[in-house]
């Protein structure tokens, strides 16, 4: 190569590396360092006497403690106004830096706010590219201020608890929830009946306590834990309850776990109708009585029809519940039945058909000890 | 220079020109007209590009070590092949417009929001008119780098998408009620698909043989991909919100779990940008190989600072027009009909009779 046309070449080298420095680094002249934003992990929302309330938790991670180390605290601001904008507008006016969205863990409403601005709220969440979309969306009947004050009085914070609290119960295979984007998928559609986790404060604690029952975006109704196991099985992956079973003046304590869950729809003659079939594998994990149990084929057996019968029969409460009681698909069959009759399902209105269905419980348990325990016939020293 | 791209370069041309925007708002398109069903169009349109692509590549390869401009002389006469490179020239300028404008839209929303569009204007054109003057073997070897990337990460993504998703939200797989939409949903594909005639700037050699074979199989995994894009985002976001949202791939990606990265969507945008990137690439490159066989007495590097400042000035232009990638989506279907399938046929056909015609003439068996 010429001297020349080297000399060219290596200037040209030069202004192109300038020129892509300028263009990776174009992109940091703006930026903030994170002390300079407020990080929010909560934001929560109340409708009273005609004005929302908007509550927001933040991080406040600049605070050392004299160590130098430093200690995570959280603090709230509360703003009020007659629109969701409004609302949001005072809150801006009240933080002294730019609030960081997109480290919220969980959207928690009031169902009085829900039954008002549940969609709204949802399509403003959609619609804004500073939220972190992985949110947790959870209802509650508790005031929302005694739960930031309670909580934070104890360094907890409401988000990450909230989070925590849904994810570890969901991997223990003993609640189920919903992405935020699902719900407003739910929301969007042309049926909408659905469960929302609900939290409240239980002896100073914050605890999930149930599911609300969400119909056509009204808050129409509230399932408490303990009502709740049916709808666990019927909608969580891998549930996992565990159940107390009379037998023989023995309180059997049982494990059962979902092993397969097929729900299949008919429509046959304008008439529908479901059947869930179950099938449970439970191991016995231990009893309130002294051994020997003599817990044997027989016992099984027994124990075995029990169990069915308990499950049975809440199952068929949980139906009836929603059958009868709330009129509302929350169990999400439409789901099922559209996906078998995707044409008669769109020329149908679902929440009356619905009502008229006819749901079929098969259910079967395979039933045995736990592995490490022998609860058989064994002698007494 | 020798320009010539082996057939691996060649699948990755293709693939990166096609998916080029369509990733992003494709899952939109379709679930507004095929919904559920959007896998069955996607599948006969992507065996109607296969053939066109097989038609191109042979015209190609009847022709080999020249490039359109030069053999359609001898194909329609010299007239007839400076109309045909002048329209792909402006087709593909217009194409370029099209996409850069929305590179920048991507990059405001999601990188930049802050920086002028004109600032990444500028960047953006001086760095593809670069590499497009360094010539086409060497964007296809960058290609083979990147399109590689893109292709893992975006499958991975997909994966991640199905493992966390709703399976019912994608099911029946085919409703009977969505069948009166496949007409407008393959109408709506022509653009995603469009792009193959990017090929015509490529002169083939004795070591693309094969690549009929091959762009044909290309095309149909650039359907299969796209169904793995849409089903994805179905499953993760549903079928309303896929329709609501304009960047839906982006969206459903940012609430994806995947094992270690929280922000799951900036980690797939670096690689998804390279797409974007590359979309660009081949076009400024294509644009460039037209006009240096048009303008053969003119150097390349003028060349390519002409083409540099036409696009900069349309891309101003185009910006202040209300809704420009909705307006060019529904104006380029027909553009991109004549360019990939139209003209190559045409071509094709009186290649074909002309090569006949010929060897009746010297009284060979045809």
């Amino acid at each position: 190569m010429k001297k020349g046309c080297l000399l060219r070449f290596k200037v040209f080298l030069a202004v192109m590396t300038v020129l892509q420095f300028c263009v990776i680094l174009s992109g940091c002249f703006d930026s903030k360092d994170i002390n300079e934003k407020l990080i929010a992990t909560a934001i929560a929302f109340d409708y009273k006497d005609g004005e929302i309330i908007y509550y927001t938790e933040f991080a406040d991670i600049s605070k050392e403690t004299n160590k130098g180390q430093s200690s995570a605290k959280y603090n709230m601001v509360i703003a009020r106004g007659k629109t969701l904008h409004e609302a949001r507008q005072n809150l801006d006016m009240q933080t002294d830096k730019p609030v960081f969205f997109s480290g919220v863990r969980a959207l928690i409403v009031t169902e009085s706010f829900a039954n008002r601005y549940l969609v709204e709220y949802l399509y403003r969440f959609r619609a804004d590219e500073n939220y972190r979309k992985k949110i947790q969306t959870v209802i509650t009947m508790d005031d929302l201020e005694k739960i930031f004050t309670t909580l934070h009085e104890k360094q907890h914070n409401v988000g990450f608890m909230i989070e925590g609290l849904i994810e570890s119960q969901e991997e223990a295979g003993q609640y189920f929830s919903r992405t935020t984007m699902r719900l407003i998928e739910n929301v969007s559609s042309r049926y909408a009946g659905i469960l929302m986790p609900c939290i409240g404060m239980q002896e100073k604690e914050l605890a999930l306590v149930g599911y609300s029952v969400v119909d056509n975006n009204k808050i129409t109704g509230f399932i408490p834990v303990k009502d709740s196991n049916p709808l666990v099985f019927l909608k969580a992956d891998k549930a996992k309850l565990v159940y107390t079973v009379p037998y023989d003046s023995i309180n059997f304590t049982i494990e059962v776990e979902l092993k397969k869950r097929k729900v299949t729809a008919f429509y046959k003659n304008d008439e529908i109708s479901f059947n869930i079939d179950l099938t449970f594998d439970a191991e016995l994990l231990y009893g309130d009585q002294k051994t020997p149990y003599y817990f044997e084929d027989a016992a099984n057996k027994d124990v075995t029809k029990i169990l069915e019968g308990m499950l049975l029969n809440e199952f068929y409460d949980a139906i009836v519940q929603s059958l009868i009681e709330y009129k509302c698909d929350y169990l999400q069959l439409d789901d099922e039945f559209r996906i078998r009759y995707p044409e008669a399902f769109e020329n149908m209105d679902w929440k009356s058909e619905f009502l008229k269905s006819v749901i079929t419980v098969n259910l079967s348990v395979d039933l045995d000890t736990v592995y490490m325990m022998d609860y058989g016939a064994v002698d007494v020293k | 220079m020798t320009n010539r791209v082996t057939n691996r370069q060649m699948v990755f041309i293709i693939f990166l020109t096609l998916t080029t925007y369509s990733t992003i708002d494709l899952p939109k398109i379709m679930a507004e007209t095929a919904g559920r069903s959007s896998w069955i169009p996607i599948i006969g349109i992507s065996v109607l590009f296969g053939a066109a692509a097989v038609i191109v590549t042979k015209l190609n390869n009847m022709h080999q070590k020249r490039v359109l401009f030069d053999y359609s002389q001898e194909i329609v006469g010299r007239f007839f092949s400076c109309l045909i490179a002048l329209y792909y020239l402006v087709y593909f300028l217009s194409i370029g417009v099209y996409l850069i404008l929305g590179l920048v839209g991507v990059l405001q929303s999601n990188f930049l929001p802050n920086t002028p569009p004109f600032v990444i204007l500028l960047f953006g054109i001086t760095l593809f008119g670069y590499v497009a003057y360094k010539g086409i073997t060497n964007v296809a070897r960058g290609f083979e780098i990147s399109g590689i990337s893109f292709l893992v990460m975006t499958v991975f993504v997909c994966i991640l998408m199905a493992a966390g998703g709703m399976h019912y939200n994608i099911l029946p797989l085919y409703n009977a009620s969505d069948t009166k939409k496949f007409g407008e949903a393959m109408m709506k594909l022509i653009i995603p698909f469009g792009g193959i005639e990017v090929l015509f700037v490529i002169p083939f050699t004795i070591a693309n043989k094969k690549a009929s074979k091959i762009a044909f199989f290309t095309l149909l995994l650039i359907g299969i991909f796209y169904i793995l894009i849409i089903e994805g985002t179905y499953m993760i976001l549903g079928l309303n919100n896929t329709i609501a949202l304009n960047d839906a791939f982006i969206e459903a990606i940012k609430v994806v779990e995947a094992p270690v990265i929280e922000r799951t969507d900036i980690f797939y945008l670096v690689t998804g940008l390279m797409s974007l990137f590359a979309g660009m690439i081949i076009v400024f490159t294509a644009v460039t190989e037209l006009a240096c066989k048009m303008f053969a007495k003119i150097k390349r590097h003028i060349i390519v600072m002409i083409i540099g400042a036409v696009f900069f000035i349309l891309c101003l232009f185009g910006q202040n027009i209300k809704d420009f990638n909705e307006l060019f989506a529904s104006y380029a279907k027909i553009p991109v009909l004549v360019s990939s399938i139209l003209i190559p046929s045409a071509l094709f056909i009186a290649a074909k009779l002309k090569k006949r015609a010929q060897n009746k003439q010297k009284g060979m068996p045809e």
